[in-house]
């Protein structure tokens, strides 16, 4: 088979899997965006490369996986700057001293965790070529991220957006994201030095220069993006077109700075112009294109990349459950603990915990940067890749038991009659 | 919540654990890892020995050979450049690197090679030790294919093909 042949054969069959598992995952009253997960994992080494090898082999051949993972990077690309976009730190502000220290003891805590528990797998699942500091941030960073998108939307799904709960959420998520991202940052600029592809005051001055300049010159430029769409109810294709170029053209300046294409995406998307409208435009725009066909390639890809056959033994299987347990109790009850101390009633404090400790699709693009990268094993891996789907599955069920339906519509309309009053 | 709590809160949730990073940094600059050996090693070795024994030698007609390590931690699985395309797995004990066999051909071909003849209890073992010089490493030991009592242990050596870096 041709090598287009082969990829659209393989984009089909992805896009097919994904759209049946994230329905299937939908009739079970879970987000979407793990049936997708699950599909990517399945057409992997982990099922398919097992149980039917010779399709396994005809349909994604060593060689093709360039093609799939350029595909899938520019999705992510794509992906981290809708992030970026969605990000509004100054929801935080509405929240007061809660907010502040549930949002810093929920990246503290697992980020701890994580490095604590990379005393235990360092000399196990790494090797030499990893300093340990290294590899104890990348863990840290990697318990410590809240997938910010996937939480937006379960809140969406069970009307919770609006509430007490849900934007304390969504604040305290976006605080985590912007923080996570910064620390993997310095961690990948670490790596890379050491791997000798660029000097370490290159890369931080340079960066440093770079997020400045975006901060202070280009932010106030690209609002011109929000005033012509002010003026015309919508962008022109030529200033969509300029839009994407500026997300590649920053993407790219920080891949060449020596830290990742993803960090310039999500920068890109952090300085635009944080109007409602303007971003819910700019989100329709991109989204469906996205998540109907890059992403599960992403997922796709992670999948291939994934062996759970590799987890070998007792020994490994108990390291996977440690990674599960410790990333509960870092983000869930650090999150938890925080909330209360700060005032929040313990169901409050109980729901910040459960919505923070959701992983999902922002954990797998932090992971497969740190495979990128060398930092991880393929093991490690694998292991982390599943604690992600455990988190993540965990969030609808136990949101339902702490928070019944009910309950927020009762709160909801108390809240609406207060405000009356 | 007052002012005061709140602080204190702050230095107990968030204070205390950063100083507790410190000292986890610290404590964990003394672990040593398992040495590195992921990516591939051309094999310098002398087959001739295996030639013409019954059953094909992992190996022995490939130019050049090659193994394709993949590690985690102490966890090594070793994938050899024959046409059958041997997987071993195995383990680093210190500085020591052991293979036993691992099987992961498919069923036909198992029947396969019981049909023509071929030993099927027969499988190849490694045993090398991680020799360091500095940045460089180099591998040196034994293949040897168990169950042939014709077939000698090969020594060889083998040398990293590329600077050390982890297979994406």
């Amino acid at each position: 088979m041709s090598p287009s042949v082969t990829l659209i054969l393989q984009i089909a069959v992805v896009v097919t899997a994904a759209r049946a598992f994230g329905l299937l995952c939908r009739y079970i009253k879970q987000p979407q965006v793990i049936g997708e997960m699950v599909a990517g994992i399945l057409l992997g080494p982990t099922l398919l490369g097992w149980a039917a090898p010779r399709v396994s082999a005809v349909l994604f051949p060593l060689s093709s996986l360039g093609y799939l993972g350029t595909i899938s990077q520019v999705g992510i690309v794509i992906y981290m700057f809708l992030v970026g976009v969605a990000l509004n730190h100054k929801e935080l502000r509405n929240h007061g001293h809660a907010a502040v220290i549930t949002s810093h003891v929920s990246i503290v805590a697992p980020f701890v965790l994580g490095a604590l528990l990379a005393l235990f797998l360092y000399p196990r699942l790494s090797d030499d070529s990893v300093p340990f500091p290294g590899f104890a941030l990348f863990m840290g960073a990697a318990m410590s991220i809240t997938a910010f998108p996937v939480l937006a939307r379960i809140l969406t799904d069970r009307d919770m957006l609006g509430s007490r709960l849900g934007t304390l959420a969504i604040a305290c998520a976006a605080v985590d994201d912007i923080t996570g991202w910064c620390i993997l940052a310095y961690i990948v600029v670490q790596i890379r030095t050491q791997a000798g592809s660029n000097s370490l005051w290159v890369t931080i001055g340079g960066t440093l220069f770079f997020g400045l300049l975006m901060i202070y010159v280009v932010k106030p430029q690209v609002r011109r993006f929000y005033t012509t769409y002010e003026r015309l109810g919508q962008l022109s294709e030529g200033a969509l077109a300029l839009l994407v170029l500026f997300v590649l053209v920053s993407a790219l300046i920080t891949e060449w700075l020596g830290i990742h294409l993803l960090f310039g995406a999500f920068l890109a998307g952090v300085i635009m112009p944080k109007e409602h409208v303007f971003v819910r435009y700019i989100i329709e725009k991109f989204e469906s294109i996205t998540i109907v066909l890059l992403l599960p390639l992403f997922f796709a890809f992670t999948g291939l990349r994934m062996d759970l056959h590799s987890l070998k033994g007792g020994s490994m299987w108990l390291c996977c459950i440690a990674i599960i347990l410790v990333a509960v109790a870092g983000k869930l009850a650090g999150s938890m603990i925080a909330a209360r101390a700060a005032g929040v009633l313990w169901r409050d404090a109980a729901g910040i915990g459960i919505l923070m400790n959701t992983r999902g699709l922002m954990e797998l693009v932090i992971l497969n940067l740190g495979l990128d990268i060398g930092v991880i094993s393929r093991v490690l891996f694998s292991m982390m890749v599943l604690m992600a789907l455990a988190t993540t599955f965990m969030t609808t069920p136990l949101l339902e038991w702490i928070y019944p339906l009910e309950l927020i519509h009762a709160e909801m309309a108390g809240e609406e009659v207060a405000h009356v009053a | 919540m007052n002012k005061r709590k709140l602080a204190a809160a702050y230095i107990f949730l968030v204070g205390l654990p950063l100083l507790a990073l410190l000292a986890i940094l610290r404590a964990g600059s003394h672990l040593v890892a398992p040495v590195a050996l992921h990516g591939d090693w051309r094999v310098q070795a002398d087959f001739g020995a295996w030639h013409g024994v019954s059953c094909e030698a992992p190996l022995a007609n490939s130019s050049p050979p090659l193994l394709s390590i993949a590690q985690s931690g102490t966890h090594l699985t070793v994938t050899l450049n024959d046409p059958d395309g041997t997987v071993l797995a195995g383990t680093i004990d210190g500085f020591t690197l052991s293979k036993t066999p691992f099987a992961r051909r498919t069923e036909t071909e198992f029947a396969r090679r019981r049909d023509s003849g071929c030993l099927a209890q027969r499988s190849l073992s490694l045993r090398a030790t991680v020799d360091q010089q500095g940045k460089k490493r180099s591998l040196t030991g034994t293949f040897q294919l168990e169950g042939c009592a014709s077939c000698p242990p090969i020594a060889f050596s083998a040398t990293p093909q590329m600077p050390t870096q982890r297979p994406q």
